[in-house]
């Protein structure tokens, strides 16, 4: 399922962001390449380390730096070049166009001002209104995410706030802007499953009100499951699958995907469903060649998948793969020498 | 040399001959019997006293004698405010102080853990699991109740007994980095309880930790690692290991795989059920992860604030729960699969504080079938099957008792 081009809100080529450290140069992000759609709701999910969150600050431009350093690719937002805009334009589309919100509201959340003050103060950065003409719209904004008797609430500081009204603050201060695209870093991953669901059904409501495109950073594959209409899997710096979230759930085509999927308890799962994925993520710093994935992968081709990186190959319209069993090159490589594939997978049998 | 000198010399001559510490003497002088100390000897040799000693002196004492006074004076009125400090709370009108405030984190459970089952425990944050499988183990006293394992009353025992008893009661907790000693080799963590039980010793508690580290899925080149050294997946083998090394019957997990990513947590599982298979363990399984209870665990409990909600199988649990809250928590689950996305129930209202919670039903504030009666009333048990128990005024069906099951 594609959708035209002028539906197009993100584009990201080619990304790659590695952190230069005193252990060496980490190779967060090796190729990432995602678009995301006008008003829909992308996930992008992954094991920790996989880069999804560094992801999510290279578009914003807001990589540590240093040691973090964005070497390549582009991120088009409205047909212009994020990477390419002076720091002033680029604090004008932070905030505004594109907002971001954090696991942890607790320590985005400035402890010493009211959280009024706070949300007032990202809608006074982007609009021309008063102070008071803010408050009121920060009371309306805090009464839109569900937060009861707002306009007492509005003064109050960031601990008289439970968790999951702290992430409905957030939440508050990132629709303040009517932005284009949220980016939620794993916004309930850290909330009770009760809350979670509200918190992700406030999402849902708000995207679809404000007409707006969700980036969604989860580990969850229930969330992704709940939530979204595309998913982006990644692994190590890079995107291994991306494409519709009927198509990934039901047949998902790349084996870290199948992995993921198998190792986390399905509906209707049994105890002996549950399957391991071998390994461990890598060491950014020293990561397997070419596809990152081969040491723990199943259908592990020897001396194909350590020495070619395979494309990010669309299979069918709107679901990309980049896994050599559906590239040219590994199509030859098994007709050439079929069954000797497995091989380097079992006797690499490691534990994680 | 004077008469006082030779006088004092000879005090002090008397003094090491009898071991005395004797400062007068009893003397004949002049046929008069005279007895020295030093301002009488100071006399008696002429020698004149300073004046402005004696007055000194009489000052000084005097101004302790009024300092004592006062002091006394202070003292019984600091004894006096102190004395009505702890005594007003106690005299009315001064009474109405609150008294200490308890939080009940765990308020009348009871849960029956069968040999070889494992038994879930589930709740939100603070619903007090934790609490109650500390309490279960004995790594906190109850303030009432009791806890029965194998038909002993463990509450009753002595250190000693319980330390012979403890050997069968382990627990594996949530962080397996905060809960191994980071100065300590997978080794010596292994053969601490080796050590403290005097199980084995030597080469052949070595022996058994190389044996318990290959149990749990780690090589025998493992051993002289450090935590740190480890990956969380390899820390909490390890947290289990040390769990296993005195043979338990009976294994608390506390959230053991929370922390971890999703691929290394299907791998723990598959051994945290292996280890059960082939040891015949009995696990007591905390997790807020309601999909992986659904699989893993033969029983659920559903705990909301300090009191079981809703006990039974697996399948009773998930597919016909009877409480409102057991129905809000499972719709509240993500289920990972998009064809299936479920109708939440949202639950809406504040959770009680646990130190004042409101008398009758603990989930009155927040439950959508709320009346009158669970405002008043605890609600009382009902039976759906001879496992299977909610308490709720205002659910249909059930009955009082679980005795009409058996018949």
């Amino acid at each position: 399922m594609s959708r035209p081009p002028e539906d197009v809100l993100l584009e990201i080529n080619g990304l790659r962001t590695y952190f230069f450290t005193e252990e060496g140069v980490v190779k967060a992000i090796e190729s990432v390449d995602i678009i995301v759609y006008k008003s829909e709701t992308l996930g992008l999910v992954g094991e920790s380390g996989s880069g999804k969150s560094v992801t999510a600050l290279s578009i914003l431009g807001i990589v540590p730096d240093p040691p973090g350093k964005i070497l390549d690719g582009e991120v088009i937002f409205h047909g212009q070049d994020l990477r390419k805009l002076s720091d002033s334009d680029m604090r004008k589309i932070r905030g505004n166009q594109i907002a971001m919100i954090f696991q942890d509201p607790m320590t985005s959340l400035n402890p010493v001002f009211t959280v009024g003050d706070q949300i007032s103060e990202a809608i006074m950065l982007h609009q021309k209104v008063t102070k008071k003409e803010a408050k009121e719209k920060s009371v309306k904004i805090m009464s839109l995410v569900g937060i009861p008797s707002a306009d007492e609430r509005v003064d109050n500081y960031p601990f008289e706030f439970s968790g999951g009204m702290r992430q409905r603050v957030m939440i508050a201060m990132a629709l303040s802007c009517n932005p284009e695209l949220l980016i939620a870093d794993e916004p309930s991953t850290s909330l009770d499953v009760t809350i979670q669901a509200q918190i992700l059904e406030l999402l849902k409501a708000t995207s679809e009100e404000f007409d707006m495109s969700i980036i969604l950073i989860t580990h969850d594959m229930g969330v992704i499951a709940e939530m979204c209409d595309r998913v982006a899997v990644m692994y190590a710096g890079f995107i291994c699958e991306i494409g519709d979230i009927m198509i990934i759930f039901k047949s998902p085509y790349h084996p870290y995907t199948r992995g993921l999927l198998s190792a986390i308890p399905r509906p209707d799962a049994q105890r002996e469903d549950l399957q391991i994925i071998r390994g461990a993520i890598p060491n950014l710093i020293n990561p397997p060649s070419a596809c990152r994935f081969h040491p723990r992968c199943d259908y592990h081709m020897l001396d194909l998948c350590e020495a070619v990186l395979p494309e990010l190959l669309e299979i069918e319209p709107g679901h990309s793969v980049r896994c050599h069993l559906y590239t040219e090159e590994g199509k030859a490589w098994m007709a050439e020498k079929g069954e000797k594939r497995v091989i380097g997978a079992v006797t690499r049998g490691i534990v994680g | 040399m004077s008469g006082a000198d030779s006088f004092i010399d000879k005090l002090q001559e008397r003094q090491q001959q009898k071991g005395l510490l004797a400062d007068r003497i009893r003397t004949k002088e002049m046929g008069e019997d005279v007895i020295l100390d030093v301002d009488n000897l100071r006399k008696f040799f002429d020698i004149p006293v300073p004046f402005e000693t004696t007055w000194f002196m009489i000052a000084f004492v005097g101004a302790i004698v009024v300092f004592a006074f006062e002091q006394l004076i202070g003292l019984i009125l600091v004894g006096a405010i102190i004395v009505l400090y702890f005594a007003l709370p106690y005299i009315p009108p001064f009474n109405k102080r609150p008294k200490v405030a308890h939080l009940k984190a765990v308020d009348g459970i009871t849960i029956k853990i069968k040999k070889g089952k494992i038994v879930g425990l589930v709740g939100e944050s603070g619903c007090g699991k934790s609490t109650a499988a500390k309490t279960i183990i004995r790594l906190h006293e109850p303030t009432s109740g009791s806890v029965y394992f194998k038909g002993i009353d463990i509450n009753r025992l002595t250190s000693d007994e319980m330390k012979e008893i403890r050997r069968h009661l382990q627990i594996v907790f949530q962080d397996p980095y905060a809960s191994l000693n980071p100065r300590a080799t997978a080794h010596d963590i292994i053969i601490e309880p080796f050590d403290i039980h005097g199980v084995a010793s030597g080469d052949e508690a070595s022996y058994r930790v190389l044996t318990l580290l290959k149990d749990v899925g780690l090589a025998p080149h493992h051993a002289y690692r450090y935590p740190h050294e480890f990956s969380g997946g390899q820390r909490q083998r390890l947290g289990i290991a040390r769990a296993l090394a005195l043979e338990p019957d009976f294994i608390v997990m506390d959230e053991p795989v929370s922390n971890l990513d999703v691929s290394v947590r299907a791998a723990i599982i598959q051994l945290i059920l292996e280890l059960q298979r082939k040891m015949g363990l009995t696990y007591l399984f905390i997790a807020h992860d309601l999909s992986l209870v659904k699989i893993l665990c033969d029983e659920v409990n559903v705990m909301y604030l300090g009191r079981i909600m809703e006990a039974g199988t697996s399948d009773e649990i998930f597919e016909s729960m009877m409480h409102p809250y057991t129905k809000a928590l499972i719709s509240a689950v993500p289920i990972a699969d998009p064809t299936k996305r479920s109708k939440k129930i949202f639950l809406t209202g504040d959770i009680p504080t646990p130190i004042n919670p409101p008398p009758g039903c603990k989930f009155q504030t927040r439950c959508p079938l709320v009346s009158d009666v669970c405002r008043v009333d605890e609600p009382p048990a009902r039976w759906y099957s001879a496992g299977h128990v909610a308490y709720c005024h205002n659910i249909e069906g059930g009955h009082e008792n679980p005795d009409f099951f058996n018949q």
